[in-house]
């Protein structure tokens, strides 16, 4: 049964039209500004916050940014299945990558999120990360 | 090219087969062909003509087959003729052969579905054939077809050259023979060439690159200078750090403010340390905080665990237990509870249904491994919240330690700037204009290190922009040069053309002149002929005139053919002389002249004369230098040509 899935590619992808966002959030020697050393730091965090706030948009298609899975600790992949899952999705998509779909989506739409609370909000992107928190 | 035999079969009035070997010899190179008019010397040089080039080089292509050959075929009967030639040229031995076929349609000459064939086989020296594959292409490097007319010629059209109205066609005779035309063609080849490069580079090139290279100079002179202005400013903030030490050190030996100022020391290097361990904690606050992100999550992990835990409940989980205690219960068609299971009855059915709806050993572990490790992370997510809380409590404080520090420093400032001593309050005063201008300068300084790196991103993006523009360049930069190239060839070929040409003529009126010499017996009338710029062919009188309208169809005959022959003789092609009747026209005193120097004139000379066209002294001259000699006999009876070896 599981050899008839069709396996996705182990990577985690989000469209290329926000990878400014990931940019800014990442890159600089200011901590309090840029205070993710990762993409894959990034993306969680918009996850989590697209989960947080219910929201999962499709990805367009056309160009795609990606993140190698091996880049993703244990806990995070963790952290990312407990999320399909709590969102009603199958025990089945913990296979395969299968959890990825519904991330990816989680991601997208958050990404704004974060954007509107860390970057577009009063002070810096440190202390209002750690405020939404 | 020197013609070494031919064979007629059918052709005209030849019928059968019929051969005549021309004379290839250097000392006699002068076959005269023999005949009344009305025997066949027109179809003899026309089935020379048609065997090299085909239909469109002979009148009446229509009747071109033995009359005899189709009267005799019966109906039906398969039809065939055929012109070959054995030739020599630039030491290579070749055969060419035409010849058409077809069948006889009732009792017409009309013969069905005719097809032409033609063959070029080069013969080595041990007689092998070789078939060569593009004949067509191979006749015309050997004599080229628009030339044929000049070697191959009716002697009745022969004063063509002479003509007054025919500059054209001398130049274009001069053009073909001397192959002017392979470089006009080359020229204007070249120049097409350019002109097609010339607009493929206006689509390729424009000074994009140029303007880029600008632009990151530019860039480039705009980053030394910002980093210039770094430099100064971090010499500005030496200096005024110097000078602060100068003065604290002064204030520090200072009776009186002696307390104060090192009060102030140790203050600000409490601030200092404040503020290095205020990056520490910010640090730790950034690693606490991404790993404790989950917690934006809300109440994700409890319902997730909650998730997990259900199915376990509902004993889906671990399902491999689960499943075989349940094909157990259908094994033995016994509840849990003891009572019966009927087959396919309803408990029986929702049994089965539990049994296939089991996850897979490998996701069961999966699962399992899950559920634990979210209640791990769970548990370590209060600890880091913890962390955190103590973490920011302890900025906070450092924040606010900073800040008693910081009013601490102003207020001794003020009490120094306002020490009744007055060297004390003016270095104050100076000391704070240091404080001011340091500040100042290491704001200064940020501003202009963040323009560096906005101009380096700036340069960076242009080189990105620059290397692609310089692909386009070089491609341009190939093209230009292929046009550059192209061009400077058509320019040089041009004044090869215009050089060459106007040598040529020279060289052909000399020629001209020489032989028009010989043959005319007129000599003391003529003083010279002249071809001009304007390829105008003209005899100059002795009185320095142009003497067209005197000169008699003879002369002008005797001036067409020291033209061909000087052209012959100038082009250094190798090739033979065929003449169809020359002489008709021309009195015995040019007869004489002509025959007694045709022969020298050209490598192999194929004549075909009437009777009267030779006799006396014209006959003598011209078979001192004969190597074959034929007769054509014209059968009344048959309507047929025979052809005899003198």
């Amino acid at each position: 049964m599981e050899s008839e899935k069709k396996k996705r590619p182990a990577r985690a992808y989000y469209p290329e039209e926000v990878r400014d966002i990931y940019n800014a959030l990442t890159q600089g020697d200011n901590v309090e500004q840029a205070p993710f050393e990762t993409n894959k730091d990034v993306f969680m965090l918009a996850a989590c916050m697209g989960y947080r706030r219910d929201m999962r948009k499709p990805l367009p298609s056309g160009k795609k940014a990606d993140i190698r899975l091996e880049v993703f600790s244990e806990n995070d992949k963790d952290i990312l299945k407990g999320i399909v899952l709590a969102s009603g999705g199958d025990v089945e998509l913990l296979e395969n990558f299968g959890y990825l779909d519904i991330i990816e989506e989680y991601a997208y739409a958050g990404i704004y999120e974060v954007k509107v609370r860390l970057m577009d909000t009063a002070g810096l992107a440190l202390w209002n990360f750690v405020e939404s928190m | 090219m020197k013609l070494e035999k031919i064979t007629i079969e059918n052709f005209r009035q030849y019928y059968q087969k019929q051969q005549v070997v021309f004379s290839t010899s250097k000392e006699k190179n002068v076959t005269v062909i023999h005949g009344i008019n009305g025997t066949g010397k027109t179809s003899f040089f026309s089935a020379i003509n048609w065997c090299l080039y085909g239909g469109n080089s002979v009148a009446g292509i229509g009747e071109l087959i033995n009359k005899r050959l189709v009267e005799e075929a019966k109906f039906g009967d398969s039809i065939h003729m055929q012109v070959e030639l054995a030739f020599s040229h630039h030491q290579e031995r070749y055969r060419v052969r035409r010849s058409l076929s077809g069948r006889k349609d009732s009792d017409s000459v009309e013969i069905l579905s005719p097809t032409e064939d033609f063959n070029l086989m080069r013969i080595d020296y041990e007689g092998q054939a070789m078939k060569i594959e593009n004949p067509v292409g191979q006749i015309n490097s050997i004599l080229p077809e628009n030339v044929r007319t000049y070697f191959l010629f009716d002697g009745e059209k022969i004063d063509r050259f002479a003509r007054p109205e025919s500059a054209k066609d001398v130049k274009y005779a001069i053009y073909n023979v001397l192959k002017l035309e392979l470089l006009d063609r080359a020229r204007k080849h070249l120049s097409a060439i350019a002109k097609e490069y010339r607009s493929e580079l206006k689509s390729v090139a424009d000074d994009q690159l140029k303007r880029l290279l600008e632009q990151i100079d530019q860039k480039t002179k705009e980053k030394e200078n910002a980093a210039k202005e770094v430099e100064n400013t971090q010499r500005e903030i030496a200096a005024a750090e110097e000078h602060i030490r100068g003065i604290n050190e002064k204030l520090e030996n200072s009776e009186g403010v002696k307390d104060l100022q090192q009060k102030r020391t140790k203050t600000e290097k409490e601030i200092k340390d404040l503020g290095k361990e205020l990056i520490t904690v910010i640090a730790e606050v950034r690693t606490v905080a991404i790993n404790s992100m989950v917690a934006v999550t809300g109440e994700m992990l409890p319902e997730a665990i909650g998730v997990l835990d259900q199915k376990r409940r509902k004993g889906e989980i671990p399902g491999n237990i689960r499943q075989q205690f349940l094909e157990d219960l259908i094994g033995k068609l016994e509840c849990i509870c003891g009572r019966p299971l009927v087959e396919h009855g309803e408990e029986y059915r929702k049994i089965k249904s539990m049994i296939t709806s089991s996850v897979s050993s490998t996701l069961e572990e999966e699962v399992t491994r899950l559920a634990s490790q979210l209640r791990v992370i769970q548990g370590s997510q209060e600890r880091e919240r913890e962390n955190l809380g103590r973490l920011m409590a302890r900025r906070a404080e450092i924040r606010q330690t900073q800040e008693n520090r910081s009013a601490l420093l102003s207020d001794i400032s003020l009490q120094l700037a306002e020490s009744p001593l007055e060297d004390i309050s003016k270095l104050e005063e100076k000391r704070a204009n240091y404080k001011e201008d340091l500040e100042n300068c290491r704001v200064e300084k940020k501003v202009k290190e963040n323009e560096i790196k906005r101009i380096e991103g700036e340069i960076k993006d242009l080189e990105k922009e620059a290397r692609s523009a310089r692909k386009a360049e070089s491609k341009a930069k190939i093209l230009s040069d292929k046009m550059d190239l192209t061009q400077q060839s058509a320019d040089a070929i041009d004044a090869i053309y215009a050089n060459f040409a106007d040598d040529m003529r020279v060289k052909i009126e000399n020629h001209t002149n020489e032989i028009f010499a010989q043959l005319i017996w007129k000599e003391d009338q003529f003083s010279k002929v002249q071809l001009g710029d304007d390829y105008k062919l003209a005899v100059i009188d002795r009185w320095g005139k142009a003497a067209e309208s005197e000169l008699s169809a003879g002369e002008r005959q005797v001036l067409s053919l020291s033209f061909i022959a000087s052209m012959a003789k100038v082009s250094g092609e190798e090739a033979p002389l065929v003449m169809d009747t020359p002489f008709g026209r021309l009195s015995s005193a040019h007869r004489e002249a002509i025959t007694a120097h045709i022969p020298e004139l050209a490598d192999q000379l194929i004549i075909f004369v009437t009777d009267e066209e030779l006799t006396g002294e014209t006959r003598t001259n011209l078979l001192n230098r004969t190597g074959k000699e034929y007769q054509l006999n014209f059968n009344d009876a048959t309507g047929c040509t025979e052809i005899m070896s003198c």
